[in-house]
């Protein structure tokens, strides 16, 4: 087992006795999980990721039975390391629509991994925020709630491996094919949402909607230019609410404040957050905050 | 040229300090703890879903007590890399949905911190001087 092995300890509600079973489910999130691979595409290339992963479930304990399902977001996948099969089974895995399947394996020491690579099609942006800072500023005089997001993204997905062009970009406005640069986000608010504002360094920028009735709030931006593979956009939104919205009184003449610890963009594709900082402005001379 | 010999000999006297004193902050060393062999995983189910730009995997296990006495702790491996990349650890029964989520922390110690504390105490020292 190689040294760098760490281990996360999970307590049991319950002990369970010798020879008893108790069946468990893991959960987890793992983010910068990909590569590209090629590293630099043209414009109009797909962008493809690499995944590399175990075929056998890394665990500190002898594994009787196990197998390992892999769904990808597209069945268009040139390459995967093949492993020998069992039983009837020639080799693993076995592929079927967008779902690769490795397993069922026989019993396996434990640490027993077998390093596998799955390269498949993912023409959609690989959006990271390596930083955002949330602030929400209760003003009590202004009956209001001030909401800014400031965010640092980094698309980590293929590079270009030629100068942009802006005419071919352009050109693809019309039929807009399927690109992995980040063209739109869009931002579902609370309802009541109100006086969306959208800038980056060099100040406002035009291209965003926001569209606030009684059902819905929402925000679209674009940013200023597509963004490619390795290519970062740091940019700031804001919107105001009334305090009503989120503000309740108590019976004892306090006041809570219920509000959404992350908002952020809605995307298809998803995002990922490396670093997140919350604020809670309240008002100057507020006490008991608990 | 004062400063590079400076930062050459706290490193230096970094390195000959340092283990020492890993040694003696750390009782449960990762690279030597090795969790007890009281369960065997019975049937395990691995699913990677890699649809998104994050990957979220599910490990569905039946674990079976083969000790001697009853046990409450499970150890789930992971590596140091995928460790800083990790986030939204959730540990459920999957049959008594009732138990709620169970409790999971990563096994505390990290060797490198001492040794990175004993270099920075070192230069410390010698702005003092």
């Amino acid at each position: 087992m190689p040294s760098d092995i760490q281990y996360l300890r999970i307590q049991l509600p319950s002990p369970v006795k010798p020879g008893a079973q108790q069946t468990i489910g893991i959960s987890y999130y793992l983010l910068k999980a990909y590569k590209p691979l090629p590293a630099s595409i043209k414009q109009e290339d797909p962008q493809f990721l690499l995944l590399s992963f175990s075929a056998y479930c890394p665990s500190a304990y002898t594994t009787s039975k196990q197998k390992t399902e892999v769904k990808l977001p597209s069945s268009t996948v040139p390459d995967y390391t093949k492993v020998p099969g069992s039983g009837d089974i020639k080799e693993f895995p076995q592929k079927t629509g967008a779902k690769l399947t490795y397993g069922p394996f026989d019993e396996k020491p434990p640490g027993t991994v077998e390093p596998v690579e799955v390269r498949f099609e993912f023409n959609k942006p690989v959006s990271h925020v390596t930083n955002l800072e949330r602030d929400i500023e209760v003003s009590h005089w202004g009956g209001n709630i001030a909401f800014e997001e400031r965010y640092t993204l980094i698309h980590r997905g293929a590079n270009l491996s030629t100068l942009f062009n802006r005419q071919k970009w352009t050109h693809t406005i019309y039929y807009n094919p399927a690109t992995s640069a980040l063209k739109e986000l869009k931002f579902p608010l609370r309802v009541g949402s109100a006086d969306a504002y959208y800038t980056d360094v060099i100040g406002n920028v035009s291209t965003s909607r926001f569209r606030s009735n009684k059902r819905e709030a929402v925000l679209e931006i674009k940013p200023r230019y597509p963004v490619f593979g390795g290519w970062k956009y740091p940019f700031t939104i804001g919107w105001n609410s009334d305090a009503k919205n989120f503000l309740r009184q108590t019976a004892s003449g306090g006041l809570v404040l219920n509000v959404p610890f992350l908002e952020g963009p809605k995307q298809a594709e998803g995002i990922e957050y490396e670093n997140v900082q919350v604020r809670v402005i309240l008002p100057e001379g507020a006490e008991y905050v608990e | 040229m004062k400063t590079s010999a400076v930062f050459s000999a706290a490193l230096s006297l970094a390195s000959l300090f340092a283990p020492s004193s890993a040694k003696s902050t750390t009782t449960s060393d990762t690279s030597t703890f090795k969790p007890p062999q009281v369960w065997k995983n019975a049937n395990l189910v691995h699913i990677i879903s890699a649809e998104k730009n994050y990957i979220k995997e599910n490990i569905n296990v039946v674990i079976e007590n083969i000790a001697t006495r009853e046990q409450n702790e499970y150890y789930l491996p992971f590596t140091a890399d995928q460790l800083s990349r990790l986030g939204g650890v959730e540990v459920k029964d999957r049959k008594d949905a009732k138990a709620g989520p169970f409790h999971a922390e990563v096994v505390e110690s990290d060797p490198q911190r001492f040794v990175v504390a004993g270099i920075e105490s070192f230069i410390l020292a010698d702005n003092a001087q």
